[in-house]
């Protein structure tokens, strides 16, 4: 039995449903800190809901979700907003970098909405340690596919989150880079110590990670 | 980077849209602050140059045009009248000060002005260097005036007729420069004082033949010794000659009491004769002057009621003519103000363009970028901190409008001031604030505020899985 401290996602009776019939219904979860954990399921079976209930976006109807041992279903909206600035990453399927601001900037802004003190050096050195130091004053629209994926990595964790989410963070990488973003992002987690939960339908994902939640066999 | 950071990214990602949206607004704001800046600094030099004058008496015609000569020295002036006549009027119970001027001459464009110490003295006129006219032909010129045509003490110079230039020149009667004023920002800078019988004198009107005259003329009580020492030393050619006629009737006179009264006190009469010839030479040197003209009496109410009923004595009971300047004016800036308000209208029609073409591109902005602001949600902002960040913009796009559109406004008026130098009717600056501008100021930042409400609350209202999940 891991200790409360170790668990870094733990849902209980959780059921969301836009309808009557509910959508997603998950008894038990628990991911421990560092654990990497897979999300599959045939299309429409819940995996972005799943992603949405997770990083607070979507209250359930009924159960609990608690990351770091807060209930985020208790918060108030803006408690949310808050709590997920500074407890938990997202990586999107689209990368979603903001194209006004520059690759740091972009990494400066995520740490001031997590409300911690920005750090240029700690925001320079990450970028160098993904290999886009280089890129870190320009604008996303000058970054190649890979260097955008390195970067939307990059502003997931700079804030060293408890929970990074990734809803199909490789679906529009090849191969090579695909495997790139994988390995980075988990050895992260290794170092940041953040436990990885992510959405994806492709293999390559599914088969490196520690854990999968098929949710059709959930619901 | 914050969110006014990432407010003015998000504005420079489309730079020819911005910098429209601000050209617009700074057109409207600079177009309506250069009127309310120019009526500000016109009704300003208005009030100043009316100095708390209540009444301009004159020939007949039209009341505007005699309180624009008069009293502004903006107009050519309705016509001269008798100073005989207007002395009537200056020695009226209702009347606390009256300070006559003559006019009709001007030098390089700038007004001369025939007239007392006391016109001077209601302008807090000070000088700079010299001394006030006192003797015919003498001039004290006021800073615009001295910077504008060069003058200094001791220079000398000929009148021209009328204010254009076009006029005859008084050569045969050149002014010389005794004083020049200190800036005072009135009417004051740009005239040229000097003594109302130095304007009788170059025009030819029957003159003095001494080396000073009385330059009192108002209706303020003059001492006897002043009366006797003037009749002392100033008595005219033409006083001195009805002096020896009155010396040959004081003779007579005084022979023919000596004749009648011989043996009767003969110290006694002595003097009695001395005051009547002394008496006799005031009342031919003030029928000197009241022979003369002169164009405008300023005068100052000694009671409110006169406001009712001096004009309408005057104009009702003599071949005169009495104009407010508060009416007048007020009714030329009413005038004026149809004008202005026209223009204000054009103006304001700029403004709301401006301020719908700010919603424009904030609404067309917002479209473009809900993905940022989803993502934003995801990163940690709250609904209020994306209602702010499109507040942000509209804030930044009117406040650059308002700035700029002020600049050119107060820089625009100042260049014009510059390119105008002294010769104007009513010097302006760039350098001044109407308090109306606060008015405007505000309002443009409300107008911009209004503009951004609807993307703003949009922004709020994002539906954060929902635009994920169509991303």
């Amino acid at each position: 039995m891991p200790s409360v401290s170790n668990i870094a996602l733990k849902i209980s009776d959780l059921a969301f449903g836009y309808s009557k019939k509910p959508l997603l219904e998950i008894d038990e979860l628990q991911i421990q800190k560092g654990e990497h954990l897979a999300v599959i399921g045939p299309s429409g079976c819940g995996k972005t809901t799943f992603m949405h209930l997770v990083a607070g976006l979507l209250r359930p109807q009924v159960g609990t979700i608690e990351i770091q041992g807060c209930d985020i279903t208790r918060l108030k909206e803006w408690e949310m907003d808050r709590f997920r600035g500074r407890s938990i990453g997202v990586v999107f399927q689209r990368l979603h970098l903001l194209s006004a601001i520059s690759v740091l900037n972009n990494l400066l802004l995520a740490q001031r909405l997590a409300r911690i003190a920005p750090d240029k050096k700690k925001a320079m050195r990450l970028l160098d340690r993904l290999g886009i130091a280089a890129q870190a004053h320009v604008l996303p629209a000058m970054l190649s596919q890979g260097q955008a994926q390195r970067a939307a990595i990059a502003r997931a964790v700079i804030h060293s989150p408890s929970l990074v989410i990734g809803d199909e963070p490789t679906s529009a990488l090849d191969n090579s880079s695909a495997a790139d973003a994988i390995q980075l992002i988990k050895e992260l987690s290794e170092s940041v110590g953040f436990a990885l939960l992510i959405v994806t339908h492709d293999e390559r994902v599914r088969s490196s990670m520690d854990r999968v939640l098929d949710l059709e066999s959930q619901t | 980077m914050n969110l006014l950071q990432l407010s003015l990214s998000n504005l420079s990602l489309s730079p020819l849209s911005t910098a429209v949206n601000i050209l617009l607004l700074s057109l409207g704001t600079g177009s309506i602050a250069i009127l309310l800046i120019a009526t500000h600094l016109l009704s300003a030099a208005l009030i100043r140059d009316a100095a708390d004058i209540d009444l301009v008496v004159g020939a007949k015609g039209s009341p505007l045009q005699l309180v624009l000569s008069g009293l502004y020295h903006a107009d050519i002036p309705t016509g001269n009248i008798r100073l005989s006549e207007a002395r009537t009027w200056m020695e009226h119970p209702m009347v606390e000060s009256a300070i006559p001027l003559s006019l009709g001459d001007s030098h390089k464009g700038f007004r001369i002005v025939g007239t007392n110490e006391d016109y001077v003295d209601i302008y807090d006129g000070q000088l700079a260097e010299g001394k006030l006219p006192s003797n015919l032909l003498e001039i004290a010129i006021g800073s615009s005036v001295s910077k504008a045509t060069g003058l200094s003490l001791g220079a000398t110079f000929a009148g021209q007729h009328g204010l254009d230039g076009a006029g005859h020149a008084h050569d045969e009667d050149s002014y010389t420069v005794v004083g020049i004023f200190e800036a005072s920002d009135t009417v004051l800078d740009r005239l040229l004082i000097t003594t109302l019988e130095s304007v009788w004198l170059v025009h030819g009107e029957s003159r003095p033949n001494s080396e000073t005259y009385d330059t009192t003329q108002t209706n303020r009580p003059r001492e006897h010794e002043d009366v006797h020492a003037d009749a002392e030393a100033e008595a005219s050619e033409a006083v001195l000659e009805d002096h020896h006629e009155n010396e040959h009737v004081k003779h007579e006179h005084e022979r023919e009491h000596q004749h009648e009264h011989e043996h009767e006190h003969e110290d006694e009469h002595e003097d009695e004769l001395i005051s009547e010839y002394d008496g006799d030479r005031e009342r031919q040197t003030t029928a000197y002057a009241e022979a003369q003209e002169i164009t405008v009496l300023l005068v100052k109410y000694a009671t409110p009621i006169a406001a009712i009923t001096l004009p309408r004595k005057i104009n009702d009971e003599s071949a005169l003519q009495a104009a407010s300047p508060a009416y007048e004016i007020t009714r030329l800036l009413q005038v004026i103000g149809i004008g202005i308000g026209w223009l204000q209208a054009f103006a304001a029609i700029l403004v709301a363009s401006a301020v719908l073409s700010i919603f424009a591109a904030l609404y067309a902005s917002l479209k473009a970028r809900r993905n940022d602001l989803a993502v934003l949600r995801c990163l940690g902002a709250t609904r209020s901190e994306l209602f702010m960040l499109l507040l942000f913009e509209g804030v930044i796009l009117t406040t650059a409008g308002i700035v700029f559109g002020l600049i050119a406004a107060h820089g625009g008026i100042e260049l014009a001031a510059i390119a105008l130098g002294d010769a104007q009717n009513f010097p302006f600056t760039g350098f001044v604030w109407a308090p109306t501008e606060f008015v405007l100021v505000g309002g443009l930042l409300a107008a911009g505020v209004l503009s951004s409400l609807i993307p703003s609350w949009q922004a709020y209202s994002t539906d954060v899985p929902r635009t994920l999940a169509l991303s």
